[in-house]
């Protein structure tokens, strides 16, 4: 797949959703339906990308990390169903394993982010801004996430406490704090985009970056819109759009990197031996 | 005939790598590696010392591009450098 394909695809998917669900019903079936869709897309993506590199390897874990924040909510929604009625709600402690379970998707989401960031070092490369200047970034980046985010945070973190342990309030309260980690590593996503400008890792870095900055906003405006009567149906097209660009993003970032590798390792040169196998 | 200057070492292993990192990383990459493990500037390398940077640049390559991706820049880049 070219890239300039690969990078219109969040647009392309949320345009998609946003014709389509008017027409089918914005019901939980078909908000169901289309999660698991753009969740799929991020697995491919991102399992087809931890698959150009050896189990162990950095980017294989930062692959497969961010790749098991899709799988996740893949098995979670097969258990609990459109309308959350299905088996897994009939367990005993479904409650706790709910909590559990935003735990996972968002410690695998943020932790992935870590290592993409991780990875431009680790290889040895450098940046080539300055050191205060990538500082700057990173603290700008750090702000703007707890200014959208701890603003949020704190009204999901009281409606927990008010709520008790395992409601739902403190699966978003968990789920916003994992995107506002993820939202403060968006500066090393993005700077690390910046220096592969004019190559084709850019892509992968920057779709990373849309991503992570998707997840936040998606969180943010879901906080907000819940508090005002009314808001919450008339915006649903829009906030599940900001979520499914952020899901295809990640699974686009997956696809771009591994259409970069596989232009990369189409060499010029045969590999030894082959040669004298001819 | 006009006499056409070889391009050199360090410019082919930067033209090598531009594709993936863009040129501006490739071509703090390559003085990065040179300076760091070879002790020498870009415009100090020769033929040899280039095939030593090479190797520098391995890691680098598998880190970010995978074993066979990284494999086969490497192929080139000896390649375009012979």
């Amino acid at each position: 797949m070219k890239l300039g394909v690969i990078v219109s695809l969040p647009l392309a998917a949320a345009a998609l959703q946003t014709v389509l669900v008017p027409a089918l019903g914005a019901d939980a079936h078909s908000w169901w339906a289309f999660h698991l869709a753009w969740h799929g897309v991020g697995l491919v993506g991102c399992f087809g990308a931890a698959r150009m590199f050896r189990p162990g390897d950095l980017l294989w874990r930062a692959w497969a990390l961010t790749g098991g924040s899709f799988l996740l909510p893949i098995l979670y929604r097969f258990g609990v169903g459109p309308d959350r009625t299905w088996w897994l709600t009939r367990m005993p402690g479904f409650e706790s394993f709910d909590v559990v379970y935003a735990l996972g998707v968002n410690g695998c989401a943020t932790l992935g982010a870590f290592l993409f960031v991780r990875a431009f070092v680790a290889a040895g490369l450098v940046f080539t801004v300055s050191d205060r200047q990538r500082r700057v970034a990173a603290a700008a980046s750090a702000a703007v996430a707890l200014a959208i985010g701890i603003p949020v945070l704190f009204v999901e973190v009281r409606d927990a406490l008010g709520q008790g342990a395992t409601s739902d309030a403190l699966f978003a309260a968990i789920s916003s704090l994992g995107d506002v980690i993820c939202f403060a590593l968006v500066a090393g996503l993005a700077r690390i985009a910046t220096e592969f400008r004019g190559g084709t890792l850019q892509f992968t870095w920057a779709l990373l970056a849309v991503a992570n900055l998707g997840y936040l906003l998606y969180d943010a405006t879901m906080a907000v819109v819940a508090r005002i009567p009314g808001a919450a149906d008339q915006t649903i097209l829009a906030t599940e759009a900001i979520y499914c660009a952020a899901c295809v993003a990640a699974g686009a970032a997956g696809l771009a990197h591994r259409t970069a590798l596989r232009a990369a390792g189409a060499s010029r040169t045969p590999a030894p031996g082959l040669n004298a196998a001819a | 005939m006009p006499h056409v200057e070889a391009p050199h070492p360090s410019e082919i292993i930067v033209r090598e790598l531009v594709p993936f990192l863009g040129p501006n990383t490739a071509r703090t990459a390559v003085r990065t590696f040179a300076e760091r493990a070879l002790q020498l500037r870009p415009e100090q390398l020769d033929r040899e010392s280039a095939q030593r940077l090479v190797d520098a640049l391995r890691p680098m390559l598998r880190t970010i591009l995978g074993e066979g991706a990284a494999a086969a820049v490497e192929r080139d880049l000896r390649e375009a450098l012979r």
